[in-house]
C-alpha cells in the first residue's frame, strides 16, 4: 500500500512537472514560427502572459514584438516626415533683381505640389529673400514677388491658397552673409517652411 | 533729464543797428560748395580777474568741435593767427579786429567764464563778423552742472549757423534710426552731431523705413513679426506704439504726408501700389497702381509733389508724381538699379541711391535743371539718403567701414561725416521736420 502510495505520488508530479514545461512553450503563430521555433532559446523561458500577448501582436507584425513594430511604425513616420519636410524645405533660387521661376525652381515646385496635394493638412509659409546689394525697401518688394511667385505657381497645380501664407524678408535674413556673387546667389532665394501639419 | 540749462538771459544785447545786422556774414547753403568761412576761436577768458572755471578747456574744445561739423567753416589754429589770435576781452569792444582781418579770420568766436550766484559758472559766447566789426550773435547761460557743457556749445553753435545760413535744423532737428542686433530691432533717437542719443523701442523682428509726421508728434514705419507685415506707429506723446495689420502680403515704406495722412506701399493685387490711407488706417485711395514694384514714396513740404521707385520699365528707376495734374515723370535714365528717393522741402531736388559697379552712391538729380550729381563715393554702399528740413544736409548709411553706421554729407557732397552712436549700427535714417 504504501508502495503504491510513492509510485501515485511520484506518477502525479511527473504528470504536474511534464503539463507545467508544456505550458512554458510558446506555441506556434499563424504568421510564422520565428517567436517558438527559430527565436533565441530565452524567449522559451517566459511567462505564459506575455508569451500570449506576444503571440497576439506577432499576428500582426510579420514577427516582430509589439514594440518593435511600434519603433517601426515611428521610424516610417518619422522617415516619412523628414521626406515630406525635405521636399517642402527644397528651396528655389533667382536671379538678380528677378522673380521669374526658373526651369529648375518650377520643379522643385511641382515636387511641393505632390506632396501638398497628397498631405491636405498641411500648410506653408513661403518666404522670400534677397541679396544684400538690393536696397532694403525695393528687396521687400522683390522679395514679395518671389514668395508670390512660387506662390501663384504651387496654385495652379492644384494647392489650396488658403494652405499657403508669404512674407518677405527682404536682404534681412542671409543664408550665406559673405560678401561675393556665390553667397549672393544663395541668398536670392524661397524658402518653404511649414507652419502646421 | 534735467530740464535744459537755466537758459538764460539769452541774447545779448547789441550795440548794433538792425541794418547791420542785416548785413552780417552769412553763407548760401545752396551755392556751389565753394564758399567757406574763416573760424577763430578764441581761448576763454575770465568775465572777473579773480575767477578760475576748471570748465574752460572742455568748454573750448566742445565749441571748436561743434564748428567743425559745418563743410562751410574752415577752423583756424592760433598759429595761424597774428599774436596767437589772443584778446583782452570777450565784448565787442575788446576787440582789435585788425590783426583777425589781417589774418584772414571772417568769424571770430569769444568765450567767457564768470561767477554766478545762481549756478557754478556763467558762460557768455560771442561770435563777430570780422570784416564788418560787428557781432552776429551771443547767447549768455548760467551753468548748473557740468553735463550741460555740450547743450551750451550746441545752443550756441546752432545759433550761429542760424544767422549764416537762415537754417538751424542740423542742431535742432532729431534723428531717428534703426539698430539691429540679433534679431531684435531697436529705434534710437539722436541728433547729427550725436547728442541725445536715445533708444525708442524694441521690437522682436524686422523694423524698417521709419518717418516723422511733420508736426513731429508721430514716427511711422513697418514692421514684420510673426511671418506678418505690420504698419508700426509711435506716438511720441504717448510713448505707446501700436501695430495695425493692412491688407495684403506686403506693407513697405510708410510715409506722412504735409496733411498728416499715411502713404504706404501695399501689396493688394499683383505688385506692390502705393495707397494713401485715412485717419482709421483703411485704404483711401491710390496714389500709384501700375504694373511692376512701385514703393517708396515721399513728398515735399507742400505736398503737390512724390516721389517714388517703381520698375515698371524692368528694373527699378525714380518717377515724380505732381499730385495736382496726376501727371509721372521719369526722373532717372543713367544706371540700371535707382531706388530710395527723397525730394527736398522745396521739391527742387530729389536725392536717390544708385547701384554702381562699385556699390552703391548717392545722386542728387535738380528738377530745375535736369542735371544730375554724384555726392558720395564709397567705398562700400551707401545708401537710404535722407534730406534736412533745410534742404542742405543729406543722411545716409553706409558701410565703408566694414558695417552700416550712420554719416551725413550735404547737397553739395562735401564730407562726409560720421554721425557718433556709440558704437550701434545704423539703418533707414529720418530726419525730423522743423519744430511748428
Amino acid at each position: 500500500m504504501v508502495r503504491f502510495l510513492g509510485l501515485s505520488i511520484v506518477i502525479l508530479s511527473l504528470i504536474f512537472s511534464a503539463s507545467c514545461a508544456k505550458k512554458k512553450v510558446i506555441p506556434p503563430t499563424e504568421t510564422g514560427s520565428a517567436v517558438s521555433g527559430q527565436g533565441p532559446a530565452g524567449q522559451e523561458q517566459m511567462g505564459q502572459s506575455q508569451a500570449e500577448a506576444q503571440g497576439e501582436e506577432s499576428n500582426q507584425g510579420q514577427g516582430l514584438t509589439a514594440e518593435e513594430l511600434e519603433a517601426q511604425k515611428r521610424l516610417q513616420a518619422q522617415k516619412e516626415q523628414e521626406e515630406i519636410k525635405a521636399i517642402i524645405g527644397k528651396r528655389i533660387h533667382f536671379d538678380f533683381d528677378s522673380f521669374a521661376l526658373k526651369p529648375e525652381a518650377k520643379d522643385i515646385l511641382k515636387e511641393k505640389a505632390k506632396v501638398l496635394l497628397a498631405h491636405p493638412k498641411i500648410k506653408i509659409v513661403i518666404e522670400g529673400h534677397c541679396d544684400e546689394r538690393g536696397t532694403e525697401e525695393y528687396n521687400l518688394a522683390l522679395g514679395e514677388k518671389r514668395a508670390k511667385a512660387a506662390y501663384e505657381f504651387l496654385i495652379l497645380l492644384g494647392v489650396d491658397a488658403n494652405r499657403m501664407q508669404i512674407v518677405s524678408y527682404g536682404e534681412e535674413r542671409p543664408l550665406d552673409p559673405r560678401h561675393c556673387e556665390e553667397a549672393w546667389a544663395k541668398n536670392r532665394r524661397d524658402e518653404f517652411k511649414i507652419i502646421s501639419e | 533729464m534735467k530740464k535744459i540749462i537755466i537758459a538764460l538771459g539769452t541774447v545779448i544785447l547789441l550795440s548794433l543797428s538792425s541794418a547791420a545786422l542785416g548785413k552780417a556774414l552769412r553763407i548760401t547753403i545752396y551755392g556751389p560748395g565753394e564758399q567757406k568761412i574763416a573760424l577763430f576761436v578764441a581761448k576763454p577768458l575770465s568775465l572777473t580777474p579773480s575767477f578760475y572755471s576748471a570748465f574752460n578747456n572742455k568748454l573750448y574744445r566742445l565749441i571748436q568741435d561743434k564748428f567743425k561739423l559745418f563743410p562751410f567753416l574752415t577752423q583756424l589754429s592760433s598759429k595761424d593767427v597774428l599774436e596767437g589770435g589772443q584778446v583782452k576781452g570777450v565784448t565787442l569792444k575788446d576787440i582789435d579786429f585788425k590783426k583777425f582781418f589781417l589774418s584772414k579770420v571772417d568769424l571770430l568766436i569769444t568765450i567767457g567764464l564768470g561767477p554766478s550766484s545762481k549756478g557754478l559758472a556763467r558762460i557768455e559766447l560771442r561770435a563777430f563778423d570780422v570784416f564788418k566789426q560787428t557781432l552776429l550773435t551771443g547767447k549768455a547761460f548760467i551753468l548748473q552742472s557740468p553735463n550741460q557743457l555740450e547743450m551750451v556749445a550746441r545752443i550756441f553753435a546752432a545759433a550761429v549757423l542760424k544767422k549764416l545760413s537762415g537754417y538751424s535744423a542740423f542742431f535742432d532737428n532729431p534723428i531717428v534710426f534703426v539698430a539691429r542686433n540679433k534679431g531684435v530691432n531697436s529705434l534710437y533717437e539722436v541728433y547729427a552731431d550725436g547728442f541725445g542719443l536715445k533708444k525708442l523701442f524694441d521690437l522682436k523682428g524686422i523694423l524698417t523705413s521709419p518717418c516723422w509726421s511733420f508736426d513731429r508728434k508721430r514716427i511711422v514705419f513697418s514692421a514684420i513679426k510673426n511671418n506678418r507685415n505690420f504698419l508700426g506707429v509711435l506716438d511720441l506723446v504717448s510713448h505707446k506704439v501700436e501695430y495695425h495689420k493692412l491688407p495684403g502680403t506686403l506693407c513697405i515704406s510708410p510715409v506722412f504726408t504735409p496733411q498728416g495722412n499715411i502713404a504706404v506701399s501695399l501689396s493688394l493685387g499683383q505688385d506692390p501700389d502705393i495707397f494713401l490711407l485715412d485717419k482709421n488706417f483703411k485704404v483711401k485711395k491710390a496714389l500709384v497702381q501700375h504694373w511692376g514694384i512701385d514703393i517708396s514714396p515721399f513728398f515735399d513740404q507742400k505736398g503737390d509733389k512724390m516721389v517714388f521707385t517703381s520698375s515698371r520699365f524692368g528694373n527699378p528707376q525714380i518717377f515724380l508724381l505732381n499730385l495736382e495734374n496726376k501727371q509721372v515723370q521719369r526722373v532717372t535714365y543713367e544706371g540700371n538699379y535707382n531706388t530710395s528717393a527723397v525730394i527736398s522741402p522745396d521739391g527742387r531736388l530729389i536725392v536717390y541711391s544708385r547701384l554702381t559697379p562699385n556699390g552703391h552712391r548717392i545722386f542728387v538729380h535738380d528738377l530745375n535743371t535736369g542735371l544730375e550729381r554724384q555726392i558720395t563715393f564709397g567705398p562700400g554702399n551707401d545708401e537710404e539718403p535722407f534730406v534736412s528740413s533745410d534742404g542742405y544736409f543729406v543722411l545716409f548709411t553706409s558701410n565703408r567701414s566694414g558695417r552700416y553706421q550712420l554719416y551725413y554729407t550735404t547737397i553739395n557732397g562735401d564730407g562726409p561725416y560720421l554721425i557718433p552712436t556709440q558704437g550701434l549700427n545704423g539703418f533707414v535714417p529720418a530726419w525730423s521736420w522743423d519744430k511748428k
